[in-house]
């Protein structure tokens, strides 16, 4: 503490006094030990003290480029991120560093919370990555080998059996083109076509049925009104994997699927009641979960199971008709994994 | 207080408070170490680092209202300076350091790392 400690401003008239004390940003006064002359009201309730309590304590000389960023501590209130700049004054005929100091608290949030979000954006792409390339691998690489060993076996033949093999070229050329189809749909069940959420799920169940033998009693309602297409596509995706899970891991001869669109939000439902699980013990990722639950999130929403061994397991998933409000967590009541 | 001249009998002792391993942490670490070989020269300073994150007290007991704050405790008196310490000669100037160490001629500090900016 050096100096005659006052927190007042001498010499500056009025109008300058009264814009430092109505800055928001802080302003800090310091002399050449780095102790507090003046405080700023903006300064005071940044760095939590009590009015007028800051002069005479030492906040140390600022060395910095241009700008940096220091924490300040808030009592119960976690931390403070705030932007320093520091300039050289004359001030009756006294060196000081007049220091402003900006709370870009949220704003660092707010970036930790985009990098967040970038991360598992990048993980649900390299997932969403590695599926496409095993479809492909399997709907589509496994099929041209067996068309080029047609094609070889082809060459060989005499000339009365090549009707034969150009006969079983062109089966395996229409497999391919149903296996395209089949792939092309799966990756843009409703953009491109023009459908709605209610005809993609539809189309896709008939498909499912078809492949897997499974029944599915599906229950709409309010689905003909606009739906954000963001919505639309997770809504989509979360239903195919539930009913993927199920046809892999529940045993059950058929199932249920409800949508339903109400007042701000989209609630789809896939119940079966098969083996069930344990959620406690089978990993959500080994059961797709997480990826569901993931989509969901991000798309504002959040994703719940309910399942136990022998008693079959329902996937709710509620996602909003609107946009989630900018800056804000869409979720806030959602838990770790 | 003017810099000391000559070369100072007692060992300085320098304490840098940051809070947890992070960029601007490190930043202000490898700046102050820069400062203090140039300045001092080897064996003749330490530099100790406290983590306010993993000592919550040390905010209070050691009356730092904000981090990164480096605080030169020996030779008395304190003096301290905040920020990521990028400026070597605000550095030397707020903590007080002498001159050019005499075994590094000119003593230029190492290019000051700023914190990267997120």
């Amino acid at each position: 503490m050096t100096g005659s400690p006052s927190n007042d401003v001498p010499r500056t008239g009025n109008g300058l006094r009264r814009l430092l004390l109505a800055l928001p940003d802080g302003v800090l006064l310091l002399d050449r030990n780095g102790s507090v002359r003046f405080a700023n009201p903006a300064a005071e309730r940044l760095f939590a003290c009590e009015p007028g309590s800051m002069v005479g304590c030492t906040l140390g000389c600022p060395v910095l480029e241009g700008t940096a960023e220091v924490e300040i501590p808030r009592q119960g209130e976690g931390m403070a991120v705030a932007e320093i700049r520091a300039v050289e004054v004359e001030w009756d005929g006294e060196r000081l560093t007049l220091a402003t100091f900006r709370d870009v608290t949220g704003r660092k949030q707010a970036e930790e919370k985009t990098v967040i979000l970038g991360r598992e954006l990048l993980e649900v792409y390299e997932t969403l990555q590695n599926r496409l390339g095993k479809e492909i691998h399997d709907a589509i690489g496994q099929p041209l080998v067996g068309l080029k060993l047609a094609l070889q076996r082809f060459r060989e033949l005499q000339e009365q059996d090549r009707q034969i093999g150009l006969g079983e070229v062109g089966l395996l050329i229409d497999d391919m083109v149903d296996v395209v189809r089949e792939l092309s749909h799966s990756l843009r069940p409703t953009t491109g076509r023009g459908w709605s959420l209610q005809e993609a799920l539809e189309n896709h169940f008939h498909r499912f049925e078809r492949n897997t033998g499974l029944q599915i009693r599906f229950r709409a309602r309010g689905l003909q009104r606009r739906i954000p297409r963001l919505t639309e596509v997770v809504g989509f995706r979360i239903v195919q994997e539930a009913l993927a899970n199920a046809a892999r891991y529940s045993g059950a001869r058929s199932l249920e699927v409800r949508a339903a669109a109400d007042g701000a939000v989209l609630t789809l439902e896939v119940e079966d009641r098969g083996a069930g699980f344990d959620p406690a013990t089978v990993s959500a990722e080994a059961v797709g979960i997480r990826g569901m639950r993931e989509r969901a999130r991000l798309a504002g929403g959040r994703l719940s199971v309910e399942s136990a061994p022998r008693r079959g397991t329902r996937i709710s998933a509620t996602l909003p008709l609107e946009p989630p409000a900018a800056g804000g967590d869409p979720n806030p009541n959602h838990g770790p994994g | 207080m003017a810099p000391p001249d000559g070369p100072c009998p007692e060992p300085w002792l320098i304490e840098l408070f940051v809070v947890g391993d992070t960029p601007r942490s490190r930043a202000a670490l490898r700046n102050l170490q820069a400062v203090c070989a140039a300045r001092l020269g080897d064996g003749r300073y330490t530099i100790e680092v406290t983590d306010l994150r993993e000592h919550p007290g040390a905010w209070r007991g050691n009356q730092i209202l904000a981090s990164p704050t480096a605080i030169r405790r020996t030779p008395l008196p304190e003096r301290r300076v905040i920020g990521d310490l990028s400026r070597t000669e605000q550095v030397v100037a707020g903590l007080e350091l002498p001159g050019p160490s005499p075994g590094v001629p000119g003593s230029p500090a190492a290019e000051p790392v700023e914190e990267p900016r997120g």
